[in-house]
């Protein structure tokens, strides 16, 4: 591609970016020490599911109480929208990279 | 380390603090400067590389060593970076005081020349995925197959996409190269 030959032969490889001193050194003692505890990353992988539960109990609770079988059907549908939602919305990062990991 | 030790490593409890240690030991640089070539700045790239590696940690388990250790790394501090990339302009909104170029060569760690920062400013007038796509090949000389897996695209998308880019980035160097010359 000439374009990209003329990118090169003018502007070279070499961004001009530098770094402070000893930088990846420090960076690497410094996120070692900031690395939370497994402990601690299992509560955050949890979380979206105890959220599901817990919204799941609060529906399941209502459609119990409402009782008739009319009602009970809607909050049912209501129910299916709401989770489809739901897994939308606790997708966060973590959960994107636990799928991508897979491919 | 190999990476098949290191994904041993990985998998046992009480050695994975130590395997992740030697994850960062031997990955840190090369993708700070694929971060760097994406966001630019230093203090932004730092951000992001320690994102990348506290959401590569917590995210372990679900690495099961079907792709490669690096690839999977690459795709997460790409994603980081884009993250990035969107906060920030959320952020500033439209506010541009300073151009890019004006901004690198006031730098401390940037010690390039103006035509190096005129090229910085191309590359950031591009969409933030062609700008990954085309800081990963020309910088970095990520093989197609391999940015295909990073940036879940196809090889022929991906192709199309740096052809765009560095037709756009010609064009832009060209005209601002002449605006200069001509205001001299």
């Amino acid at each position: 591609m000439e374009e990209e030959l003329m990118l090169k032969e003018r502007f070279g490889k070499d961004a001009g970016f530098r770094v402070p001193e000893g930088y990846f050194d420090s960076f690497n003692k410094q996120i070692m020490e900031s690395l939370p505890s497994k402990k601690q990353s299992i509560l955050v992988r949890l979380r979206p599911i105890a959220v599901a539960a817990s919204m799941f109990g609060v529906i399941a609770g209502a459609s119990l109480w409402i009782g008739h079988d009319e009602e009970a059907k809607s909050i049912a549908q209501q129910t299916k929208a709401i989770q489809s939602e739901e897994d939308y919305y606790i997708f966060d990062n973590d959960d994107i990279y636990a799928y991508l990991a897979d491919y | 380390m190999e990476e098949e030790k290191i994904i041993k490593l990985l998998d046992d409890e009480s050695t994975r603090r130590e395997a992740f240690g030697q994850i960062v030991n031997q990955y840190s640089e090369t993708l700070y400067w694929k971060i760097r070539h994406i966001v630019v700045g230093h203090d932004d790239a730092n951000d992001v590389l320690q994102n990348t590696f506290l959401n590569a940690w917590k995210s372990l388990d679900n690495f099961r060593g079907q792709s490669k250790l690096s690839t999977w790394l690459y795709r997460i501090a790409v994603n980081e970076s884009l993250d990035h990339l969107r906060r920030e302009k959320k952020r500033q909104g439209t506010s541009d005081e300073l151009t890019l170029a004006n901004q690198l060569l006031a730098d401390d760690y940037f010690d390039g020349d103006e035509a190096q920062a005129l090229l910085q400013e191309a590359i950031a007038q591009l969409p933030d995925v062609q700008r990954s796509v085309f800081t990963l090949r020309y910088y970095d000389e990520m093989k197609y197959s391999e940015m295909s897996h990073v940036l879940s695209t196809t090889e022929g998308a991906l192709k199309a996409s740096y052809h765009i880019a560095v037709k756009k980035i010609s064009e832009y160097v060209l005209n601002h190269s002449t605006k200069e010359s001509s205001n001299k």
